[in-house]
Parts: structure tokens; C-alpha cells; sequence
């Protein structure tokens, strides 16, 4: 060959390597760079929260001062405040450590005690015996160069008069009622405790008429109470008391309180300390003198049971000593615990200790900031000490990905997605598992129509259909992959499901007609083929004999649904079903699922088992049928066994392809996230879920994690199931390679 | 066309058989009596349809599907065996066949041998493990195999292969044995025990050999044709052919002058 024309095919070989390689690498590099994508943007869920020491400072004014009663700290965890037992707040610029304001509250009375209902809100009672309560408010405001000043402002919302208790106060709990209006509950000098509410009730005339009521909770006198937690709404009061016992009571009618529940709370009879009412007023926390931090709420006390009892929901830190204070998030269903100098912070759901920890002298105040970003300690030696803190997906863990949980106003532990709710204080539930199984249910009901017609199918045309039909068959099945999933979606959910509503009766005898008609047909056909001439259509023209066939089982079955509905099912047979087997009977239906996702899948099952049943080698065939095997003994015993990998690696293939598939689940199946093997209802599937909640998933934000690692999750199946299918395709490869 | 004024009891005879592929005829005429209980050898030059010829015999070439026939094939008792009555699965569990490549299944050494009963519907553990070994035995497979035969059958010799595969076509227990070139893909040994084997069973069944080995043909046969461009040749007995061609064509091709 010429010098020139060598080497030129040199070059071309070279280059074309390059071209190819890179291509091949470029593949390998996206898929990779996918999953870690995945993995990066899911991994911060199950990163440990950390803290961060910003600054630590003795208070200003040195030993000399007052008793600190309570603490807080701004969001942006610059401005810090103490308000002090001679009723005086002073506001601290935590970078400079120096006192930049104070002002007496309700003209320096002493403070007696304080009860925080979460950051910056605090019931306060006083010397006097009056009590207020007060909110402190941070404004950010910024000037022309973007700089931040932070306004600080103490509000009273509420103030109970002095001589409002039948007796002197030893701790009140004020909510605010609309109007004005507001519930007090007094802890009093043995051991009473008294509501007061003043109801403001304004009249047709625009004037405002207010009644104040007074009433006795009932107590035990022997059994000293130990802790009040009075909801925001003022109509519910928990106690604790000394001898373990938690109580609730129902104070909608300001008159008469009525006893809800009263229960000893641990079967050891310890004595209980601390209440708060976790964000959302739904669960309450308590914690004993073993240092053990619970939450409860109102639930059935066996499942089915209608009878709802205070019950141990979750068992969030326990602590070596008893728990002197717990205080809730404002923020999310997190409480801060403090035990003999050491703070924890829980998450009720996730049953996560997000932080523990404790200053070199032990801390006796602490506060948390509103964003859940910071945290204020104050400790015996007086010192500040301000720690930046970071938990951003305090919600999640293993248990509530993937187990059951009793979540708030559930009566028994559940797998439950519910990522969204109309309130900031919702409980979010982020059980994969809802998701996962629908992914299943959709793949299994798609396989169960699917597996069948593509493996049948694809023997019928590969081996017994005549070339003709083999010719336009493959590529008509082919281009059906090709149908974008968005059009097999719609004509599923808006043209197939109303059908199907309407004829679902009829689909049901025509699965059984369709059998039957067929196998008579066969006894038929039986003693008709001893005709040579019939029996000319033996010879790969069944389908002229399949078709009319099925259309008469459509047109039978159509034809016998109102009679068959009249005779057997009183008329409806929806109602039927409602009655007898399932309470959801949905339009979007599992059949509809089978069908439409069936349809997708059919192609890759039917060209993978075509491809498996050409590539057993031809001598193989012509040995059978030298034998003196029929064609179906040939199919059979020969073609089948040794293409089996490819047709499971068709069926693994499509199982990977329904598992995927977002488009039709989404339009089809009507997304209900519930765990029912039902076919007639629908699902929820992890891609449909990932295309309906990421546009509403705030980036960075929790749910839109969660959303990641269902795609990771999602990834691997189909990754898994591709691997699968690629094995069981080398199988067959290696096995006939020597062919 | 020469007239073959040979006296044997054939077992099948073929009359003015014509073939086309598509449109493209293949063979062109042939008569041929089949010699019963002997072996006949087809020589000719590739292309010539000596091959094609074999698998009329047993109607293999119906699996083509573009193959029309003309003529007529009877067999001993009189049967046209491309009459519309005839089963061709019938005829093909009479007439055996042997591929040119070993063909046995992904299957275990016994379950190769039993197919074609088991396909028949026999599934006596006794039978079959009777017919086993009188098949294997028949190949002169036996003693290699007996200890193994739950394994592959893929995992045997090109050679044992082959024999298996006539074992497989023995154990339907055929009268016409069919062999496609069998030895074209084995080994000078390999080739030795199956022409051994051929000679054999010879005298059991009549055996049809289509070769390209002239000394194989001259080894093993009783009877040679020779095919050329469609048309049978010469068809004699195998030392008249091969020490006294009457056919001008058929001394060329012996003797290597084409082919």
C-alpha cells in the first residue's frame, strides 16, 4: 500500500481512538458526577449538628448584680439581654460584650419567677403578686450603605392585677385571649391551683364588656404539683406532680375546668419536674427527676381503641440528674433540656439528640434564638458564653425515613410522607417508605400486564408469526418505546381511567370471558382442523383467528355488564365494591397503572426477548427439529431454556424502565402517598413524588434533601436492576459465544 | 443424464427432483435410489447442491421458508414424503441428521440423548436410561462418558461432540441417517473415529454422507454421487467411481483438475 494512504489510516485510527475514548470517559465521569451530585446534596441530612463557641464574657456590671431570671438572644446573634430578679432588662452587644441599654419593667418590681414559652416570650410573676407577660421583639433595619442596626423592644402583652388569686402567687402562666382578653393559671400556697380568665366580649353597640371567672383546679394536697404548661389557645392546662402524675385539663369553659385525663406517667411512680408544650401546642414535654425528657400526646391507648389517653410518644435524652427546665423551639418540634448544668437539644420526631453540652461551670440560664441559630448560656460564675449552632435538618434520620412513627394526631405509629402542611407548626413526614412502595406497587401491577404480552408477544413473532408479519411487527412495537411517556400519561389519566370507570365491570368478565371464549374455540378448533384447508391457518395466520376472537370478548363483555351488575351486584357494582372490598375505589386506579406503564415497558421486553430468541444459534433449532421436535416442543425446550437470561434480562430491564418512569405515574396514578397493594386505588411512586414537590422545595431546606435522597434512593434501584439485567445479557453472551 | 443400472433394494427413492431457491433453481432434476442398510457418500464441488440435496431428504429445507420442490421423494413403502398428508415430523424422527458443526444442546450429556424421546413423549427413567446407553454405546461414546453424563455437553471434545450428536440422532432410533459433512470441523483423529464409527453402524442404517474429503468418501461409502451445478453427475458404486468414472466431469473432479 502507498506510504501516504498508511499513513493517513494511522492517523484517522488515532484520532477516532481519541474521539471514542473520550466519549466513553465523558459517560463514565457524568454518571459518576451524578451520583455524587446525589450523594453531596444529600449527605448534609445526616451530618451531626455542630456548634461553634462565638464569644464568652462575664456580665458587664461584674458579682454585684442581681439574680439573672431570664435570658435571650437575637436571631442574627449579635444583641443579647438579661432580665434580672429586680425586674430590670439589659441589652448586651454580644461583640463588644458591653451593656447598650436597660429598662425597668413594670416599674421595678421584683421578679419571683419565670416561665418561658419559648424564645423571647416569658410569663413573669412579681413581688406583688401580679404577673405579666413579655415579648421581646427584634427589628433589622438598614441604611443607605446596607448596614445592619438591630432595634430591640419589650412588649407586655398581658398583665394580671395584683389580688386577681384568691391568694399571693407562687408562679402564673398567662396566653393571651383574643381581645384583651387573656387565661392566667396560678400555682398557690398549698398546693392550689386557680384559673383566671378575663373574656372581652364586645356587643352589637361596639362597646366591650368584660367577665373575669375564677375557678379551682382540683389537686390532691398530698400530691405537690410540680410543673403547669398552659397552651397558647389558654383551654389547655397540664400539671406534673410530685408523686409522677401528669393531669390535663379542658379550660374551654372558663366556669367549670373539666378533667381530661389524669394518669401516672411512668410505671415507677418518679417524681416529674418540667413541662413545656413542644411548637404547635400538640405534644407536651416532661421531664422527670431521672432525667429522662419525654413527650405525650392524646392517643388511643390500644389501636382501634376510641378511648384517648396522655401517651408516651417519644423518649427524647435522659440526663444523670433531674430536669430543671424545658424549653421549645419557636421554630420547628425541638426542646432544649437542662439538667445539673448540662443543655441538650432534641428533636421530638426524629428522636435525634441534636446537642448536648455543658460550660466549665455549670449553666443555669440558657436561651435559644428564634432561628434555632444560637444559644445563650449563663453559667453559676456568671459568665456569657454565646454559641453559634447549625442543626439545619433536625426533622431527619434513619427511623423517620424509613420506620414507623407516631407522629402528632395519629393514633398508632405509621409510615406517613406528608411534607407539607397550611401551618408553620406541622409535623413534617418524611417516610420514604409510602414512596418506595408505590414505586413497587407501579412496577409490580406494570410487570403483571406487561411480562406477559412482551414475552409472548415476542415468542409468537420470533417463532411463529410469518416473515411477513415478523417484518412490520418488531419496528411497530420499537416505535411504541418512542411515544413520549407525557402522551401515554394523558390518554392513561384522562381517556383510559374515565373508560375504565365506567366499564370496570366489564373489564373484569372480560378477563374471565377472554380465557374461556379462547379455550372454546380450541375444542372447536380441535376437530375442525382435520380440514386440510383450515388447517392451512395453523400455519402463522392464527392472528386472523386471535382477533376476531378478542373482539367478540370485548363486545360480550360490554354486552353482559348491566345484566351481570343487575343480577349480582344490586345494581352498582361500585358500590358493591365499596361495600364488600375496598373503601377507596379510585378513578386513577392500579389497573389504569398497569396498563399505561405496562405499555411502556412492553417494548423493552418484547425487544430484548426477540433479540435472546434470535440469538440461540439456528443449528440449535435445526437439531430439535431434525429430531422431530414441533416448532412449540422446539420453542419450549430448546429456544426458551437457553434464551431465559435475555428474557429475564428483558423483565429486569422493564423493571427498571416502570421504576423509573415519572411522566405517566404522575399524570395516572393520583399521587396518594398510601401504602395499599389495592388495585383499586393508586399510589404515589418516588419520581412522580420528586417532579410534585421539588418546585415547592425551598433549596438547601430539608424537604428538598429528603427529595434528593429519594432520587439517590431511586438511582440505586435502577442502577441495581440495570446491573441485574447487564449480568443475566453476559450470561447468555458467554454461553453461546462459542456458537 | 446417466442411467444407473445399479441392482439394490433402495430405501428411498427420488424422482425428477427440482429445486428453487426463490427463483434461483438449486438442483435440476435428480434421480437417486438410496441404497438400503449401505452408506452413500455426495461428493462435488461447493455450490453444487449436494447439500441441498441431503436436507430435501428430510425436509429441512421446509424451515427456509423461500424453498419450492418439485419431483417426487417415496420412501420404501411407497409414501410420496412431500405429499400434503405427510407429517414432517414423522418423517424426521426416520431420518436423522448430523450437522456439519456439532449442534448439542446447553443440555447434560443425558438429557442430549433423550430429547427426542422425551419430546415424544417417553419419560420411563428405565427406557430412557436404557436407550442412553445403547445410543452412547452406538457412538462409541460410552466408555468416555458414562461417569458424566449429568454434566454439560458442552463441555466435551469437538470430537465427542459429534458423536454425541450421533448418538442423539441414533437414540430416535431413525433408519436413514443423514450426515452434513460431519467431520469438516474435527481433527485428523477425531475424523478417524467417526469414519470408524460410520462403518459401524453401517449395515444398521443407511446412512447418507455428503463430503468434501475424497479419500473419506472412497473410505467409508458403498455408493458415491457425484453432484455437479444442480445435476447429479454420476452415481455408482464407490470403487467403480473412483477407479473407473464413466463421466468425463466426474474423472476431472477426482482427479483434481477442479473442485
Amino acid at each position: 500500500m502507498d506510504q501516504a494512504v498508511l499513513k493517513r489510516n494511522r492517523k484517522v485510527d488515532y484520532w477516532a481512538k481519541k474521539v471514542i475514548s473520550l466519549g466513553g470517559v465523558a459517560i463514565l465521569v457524568c454518571v459518576i458526577g451524578m451520583l455524587v451530585m446525589l450523594v453531596m446534596q444529600t449527605a448534609p441530612l445526616f451530618l451531626s449538628p455542630h456548634k461553634k463557641e462565638l464569644t464568652a464574657f462575664a456580665l458587664p456590671n461584674g458579682n454585684n448584680t442581681p439574680e439573672a431570671v431570664a435570658l435571650g438572644v437575637d436571631e442574627y446573634l449579635e444583641t443579647g439581654y438579661w432580665i434580672d430578679s429586680v425586674g430590670t432588662i439589659r441589652f448586651l452587644d454580644l461583640q463588644r460584650a458591653v451593656e447598650t441599654d436597660h429598662q425597668k419593667l413594670f416599674s421595678g418590681l421584683g421578679i419571683t419567677k419565670m416561665r418561658t414559652y419559648g424564645p423571647n416570650s416569658f410569663s413573669l410573676t412579681f413581688a406583688d403578686g401580679s404577673a405579666g407577660l413579655v415579648e421581646v421583639t427584634f427589628a433589622a433595619h438598614f441604611d443607605e450603605n446596607s448596614q445592619r442596626t438591630i432595634e430591640h423592644q419589650t412588649k407586655v402583652i398581658r398583665q394580671v392585677p395584683a389580688g386577681s388569686f384568691s391568694q399571693f402567687p407562687l408562679e402564673v402562666l398567662i396566653r393571651p385571649l383574643e381581645n384583651n382578653g387573656m387565661a392566667a393559671v396560678a400555682l398557690l400556697p398549698g398546693n392550689r391551683v386557680e384559673v383566671w380568665t378575663e373574656v372581652v366580649e364586645e356587643n352589637f353597640l361596639g362597646t366591650s364588656e368584660t367577665h373575669s371567672f375564677k375557678t379551682q383546679i382540683q389537686t390532691d394536697p398530698k400530691d405537690l404539683v410540680t410543673a403547669l404548661a398552659l397552651n397558647k389557645k389558654g383551654d389547655r392546662l397540664y400539671l406534673a406532680t410530685q408523686n409522677g402524675k401528669l393531669v390535663l385539663w379542658n379550660l374551654n369553659n372558663p366556669e367549670e375546668p373539666a378533667l381530661i385525663d389524669m394518669r401516672t406517667a411512668f410505671a415507677d411512680g418518679r417524681a416529674l419536674t418540667s413541662l413545656a408544650l413542644v411548637y404547635g401546642d400538640e405534644s407536651l414535654a416532661v421531664g422527670d427527676e431521672k432525667g429522662q425528657v419525654t413527650t405525650w400526646f392524646m392517643a388511643p391507648e390500644a389501636s382501634g381503641s376510641p378511648q384517648k389517653r396522655l401517651t408516651l410518644i417519644h423518649r427524647l435524652s435522659s440526663h444523670k440528674t433531674e430536669i430543671q427546665s424545658l424549653v421549645p423551639s419557636l421554630r420547628n418540634k425541638a426542646v432544649l433540656s437542662l439538667a445539673a448544668g448540662t443543655v441538650t437539644l432534641d428533636h421530638m420526631t426524629s428522636e435525634r439528640e441534636l446537642i448536648r453540652f455543658s460550660a466549665p461551670s455549670p449553666i443555669k440560664q440558657f436561651a435559644f434564638s428564634t432561628r434555632g441559630n444560637g444559644l445563650l448560656g449563663l453559667d453559676q460564675a456568671n459568665r456569657l458564653t454565646l454559641w453559634a449552632f447549625d442543626a439545619p435538618h433536625p426533622e431527619g434520620s434513619w427511623m423517620v425515613y424509613f420506620g414507623k412513627v407516631h407522629y402528632e394526631s395519629y393514633s398508632a405509629p405509621d409510615y406517613v410522607w406528608q411534607s407539607s402542611a397550611g401551618t408553620d407548626d406541622f409535623e413534617p413526614k418524611f417516610s420514604l417508605v409510602p414512596l418506595i412502595f408505590g414505586s413497587l406497587k407501579g412496577t409490580l401491577y406494570a410487570m403483571l400486564f406487561a411480562v406477559p404480552m412482551g414475552i409472548f408477544g415476542a415468542i409468537y413473532t420470533n417463532q411463529f408469526a410469518s416473515r411477513r408479519f415478523q417484518t412490520w411487527a418488531k419496528p411497530a412495537v420499537e416505535i411504541t418505546a418512542a411515544v413520549p411517556s407525557v402522551i401515554i400519561g394523558f390518554l392513561a389519566a384522562l381517556w383510559l381511567a374515565p373508560i375504565l370507570d365506567r366499564w370496570l365491570l366489564g373489564f373484569f368478565l372480560f378477563l374471565v370471558i377472554l380465557p374461556s371464549l379462547t379455550l372454546l374455540f380450541l375444542v372447536y378448533w380441535a376437530q375442525a382442523r382435520t380440514n386440510k384447508k383450515l388447517r392451512l391457518i395453523e400455519q402463522s395466520k392464527e392472528l386472523y383467528l386471535a382477533l376476531p376472537l378478542l373482539l367478540s370478548a370485548v363486545l360480550l363483555s360490554a354486552w353482559l355488564q348491566p345484566q351481570v351488575e343487575l343480577w349480582f351486584f344490586g345494581g352498582d357494582f361500585k358500590q358493591w365494591l365499596y361495600a364488600y372490598v375496598t373503601k377507596d375505589y379510585d378513578q386513577r386506579n392500579s389497573i389504569v397503572i398497569s396498563f399505561a406503564l405496562g405499555f411502556m415497558v412492553i417494548p423493552f421486553i418484547f425487544t430484548m426477548t426477540d433479540d435472546a430468541l434470535s440469538s440461540v444459534p439456528d443449528s440449535l433449532r435445526a437439531a430439535s427439529v431434525a429430531l422431530g421436535a414441533s416448532r412449540w416442543q422446539t420453542t419450549w425446550k430448546v429456544l426458551l431454556p437457553s434464551a431465559s437470561p435475555g428474557l429475564f434480562a428483558g423483565v429486569i430491564l422493564g423493571m427498571g424502565r416502570a421504576i423509573g418512569e415519572t411522566m405517566v405515574v404522575l399524570m395516572a396514578t393520583g399521587n396518594t402517598p398510601i401504602i395499599d397493594i389495592s388495585l383499586f386505588n393508586g399510589m404515589r411512586t418516588l419520581s412522580a413524588n420528586i417532579a410534585v414537590e421539588i418546585p415547592e422545595a425551598p433549596v438547601d431546606g430539608s424537604l428538598y434533601r429528603v427529595l434528593f435522597l429519594s432520587a439517590l434512593i431511586l438511582f440505586g434501584f435502577t442502577f441495581l436492576i440495570n446491573s441485574i439485567a447487564e449480568l443475566f445479557r453476559y450470561s447468555l453472551r458467554k454461553k453461546y459465544a462459542e456458537f | 443424464m446417466t442411467q444407473h443400472k445399479i441392482q439394490f433394494s433402495p430405501v428411498m427413492r427420488v424422482r425428477g427432483l427440482d429445486l428453487y431457491y426463490g427463483t434461483a433453481q438449486a438442483l435440476f432434476s435428480v434421480d437417486m435410489d438410496i441404497p438400503k442398510h449401505q452408506v452413500t457418500a455426495l461428493i462435488g464441488p461447493s455450490g453444487c447442491g449436494k447439500s441441498t440435496f441431503l436436507r430435501c431428504l428430510n425436509r429441512m429445507n421446509d424451515l427456509l421458508g423461500s424453498v419450492s420442490i418439485q419431483g417426487k421423494i417415496e420412501m420404501d413403502d411407497g409414501t410420496d414424503i412431500y405429499d400434503k398428508h405427510q407429517d414432517p415430523i414423522q418423517l424426521r424422527r426416520q431420518v436423522g441428521m448430523i450437522f456439519q458443526k456439532s449442534n448439542p444442546f446447553p443440555k447434560t450429556i443425558y438429557e442430549n440423548v433423550v430429547y427426542g424421546l422425551r419430546i415424544a413423549g417417553v419419560n420411563d427413567k428405565k427406557t430412557l436410561d436404557q436407550v442412553v446407553e445403547s445410543s452412547l454405546t452406538r457412538a462409541a461414546l460410552w466408555d468416555e462418558v458414562k461417569d458424566r453424563l449429568d454434566q454439560s455437553a458442552l463441555g466435551l471434545s469437538g470430537g465427542q461432540m459429534q458423536r454425541l450428536c450421533i448418538a442423539r440422532a441414533v437414540a430416535v432410533g431413525p433408519e436413514i441417517l443423514l450426515m452434513d459433512e460431519p467431520c469438516s470441523a474435527l481433527d485428523p483423529k477425531s475424523t478417524a473415529k467417526i469414519e470408524d464409527l460410520i462403518l459401524e453402524l453401517r449395515g444398521k442404517y443407511t446412512i447418507v454422507i455428503v463430503t468434501h474429503n475424497m479419500q473419506q468418501a472412497s473410505r467409508v461409502s458403498d455408493y458415491t454421487g457425484f453432484f455437479y451445478e444442480g445435476k447429479l453427475i454420476e452415481f455408482d458404486r464407490t470403487q467403480q467411481i473412483f477407479t473407473n468414472p464413466k463421466n468425463q466431469q466426474t474423472e476431472d473432479y477426482i482427479t483434481g483438475r477442479f473442485g
